[in-house]
């Protein structure tokens, strides 16, 4: 198969043109068949006049570019790699909550707002987080508890309960009106909380909904189990 | 402030002395490699010596480490009979206390355990075999590329760094090439470009050298040619000076002149006095009510 790049030419130009006018010390690498965004990422402050910091990153673009999101690495050795920093092994960073991807990323997304968006804002909470031991933005839980949190905030709940409801909804390809609100109202999905659904489905496929569900219910279940 | 008295002041805000924090953490976990190094070949006679910036006294505090030679005698095979196999042995001693990250031909060595695990020491380490009894030159192997085999010579190339008059053009330079991301440029490299285009020069002042070089790099980067001086006619350098590194540096090489030109001297090389830590702090709490919709970071750890 062609990489995405002799198939798509327009669109690694368009990325270059990007950066060389947005992030001019961010530069595309064509290595081993893969595309690279290297170099160095400024941290400013919010006039954009003064640098707070300063990262070397390498953002890869996949193979099926621009379908699945970037990877994003901070290659200068200055943040450990381990959970805590949000760091993996294998040097990748995790920018957000798995079922949050759809927020930040779709194949419409321009490199340029991705880089603008959810990367700068990571290197921002880095770079707080040295200087104070403070998250800028605050930090999911690892594993299944920073999914869960992230769809509480999404739904605007507190109740695992109203979560695990609303991601039913979510599971079937159709959204069905139909059915009882996830809510709790007694009301239908129509006639309360539809819109909200129908805005989820954008940013969550039914095969992630399915996938967070099982998670965090065998997760509750657990710890249901651990009380007892 | 000059330009000249600028630059100065960046050289002297990127100095890192003995007693700084930096180098004696890097100088106690150097004299920790050593130690582990000898012990895991003590039937080997292993020379460890310093390498790269340390030695070429070209270290900038924005981008720092130790690197460290760990050279095998031509004739000993107890490490391993190629340059591969000792490139590995290396590896394993190491990884007895560190976690080690394989470079092209160095191995970069980060905490494995405890507090420090994932951090980086700022310490690298190059196996390598000496070509002869004379202890000059050496072979390494490469992890990446289409050759595994590069014959260099350390002291020659500290020498040609040291001798040139022009560690200071060169600090800053690694400093541009830094801020600028031109992470695929080698140091190394850069330090052959400077020297070749500055050598001769008669720039007196660091703002004028700066100007030549980039100017030259605009105007003959994409094909200018060097060599290794301890192997001129042997080190194939296109592999890691190839037309995609060459067609960056030209670009950055064409910003840095335009920067230059219009006096910006400080949107080349960041400002000299760093804001306090309270101003920061400050700076950073005024970013978060800009972006109340930020991600938080996770991992799929459980």
């Amino acid at each position: 198969m062609r990489p995405w790049y002799e198939t798509k030419p327009r669109l690694l130009d368009e990325i270059k043109a990007q950066l060389k006018q947005e992030y001019p010390t961010l530069h595309v690498v064509v290595e081993d068949g893969s595309v690279h965004i290297r170099g160095s990422l400024p941290v400013l402050d919010a006039g954009r006049k003064h640098e707070l910091d300063r990262f070397a990153i390498d953002i890869g673009l996949p193979a099926d570019f621009p379908r699945t999101p970037p990877t994003v690495r901070e290659t200068g050795g200055r943040i450990p790699q381990t959970a805590d920093r949000h760091i993996y092994t294998d040097g990748t960073a995790c920018l957000y909550a798995r079922p949050e991807a759809g927020r930040f990323w779709s194949p419409t997304t321009t490199l340029v707002a991705f880089i603008s968006g959810p990367v700068l804002r990571f290197f921002e909470n880095q770079a707080c987080f040295e200087l104070t031991k403070q998250w800028l933005y605050g930090e999911r839980p690892h594993g299944t508890p920073g999914i869960l949190e992230s769809y509480m905030e999404e739904i605007g709940t507190t109740d695992p309960e109203v979560v695990l409801r609303c991601l039913l909804h979510l599971t079937p390809s159709r959204i069905r009106g139909d059915l009882l609100c996830y809510c709790g109202s007694g009301k239908t999905l129509a006639r309360c909380h539809q819109a909200k659904v129908t805005r989820l489905r954008v940013r969550i496929a039914p095969q992630e909904a399915r996938r967070s569900y099982y998670e965090i219910k065998k997760w509750l279940d657990g710890q249901a189990t651990a009380a007892e | 402030m000059t330009p000249n008295e600028f630059l100065y002041a960046v050289l002297k805000a990127q100095s890192l002395d003995s007693e700084s924090d930096e180098v004696k953490a890097m100088q106690t976990e150097k004299d920790k490699v050593k130690a582990l190094l000898h012990e895991c070949f003590a039937e080997c006679p292993i020379k460890i010596r310093y390498a790269g910036s340390w030695a070429k006294t070209t270290m900038i505090k924005e981008s720092y480490d130790l690197d460290l030679t760990c050279y095998f005698n031509r004739d000993d095979d107890d490490a391993g009979g190629t340059l591969e196999d000792i490139y590995n042995r290396v590896r394993e001693a190491l990884q007895k206390q560190y976690a080690v990250d394989p470079k092209r031909s160095a191995l970069r060595l980060s905490g494995k355990e405890g507090k420090a695990k994932g951090i980086y020491y700022h310490v690298d380490v190059i196996p390598g075999r000496f070509v002869d009894d004379e202890k000059d030159d050496a072979y390494l192997f490469q992890a990446e590329g289409e050759k595994k085999r590069l014959k260099t010579n350390v002291q020659k190339h500290i020498d040609h760094v040291k001798d040139s008059g022009l560690t200071d053009v060169i600090r800053l330079l690694k400093l541009w090439k830094h801020r600028t991301g031109l992470t695929e440029l080698k140091t190394f490299i850069l330090e052959l470009l400077t020297i070749e285009v500055l050598q001769r020069s008669d720039a007196a002042k660091l703002d004028e050298a700066l100007v030549k070089f980039w100017k030259k790099m605009k105007d003959e980067g994409a094909d200018f040619v060097i060599k290794d001086p301890a192997n001129p006619e042997g080190s194939d350098l296109s592999g890691i000076f190839n037309e995609s590194v060459r067609s960056m540096l030209v670009s950055s090489a064409s910003d840095a002149l335009a920067r230059a030109a219009s006096g910006d001297w400080e949107g080349i090389f960041g400002p000299v006095s760093e804001p306090s830590k309270d101003e920061r702090v400050a700076a950073f709490a005024t970013l978060s009510s800009k972006s109340p919709d930020a991600p938080k970071p996770w991992c799929d750890v459980r």
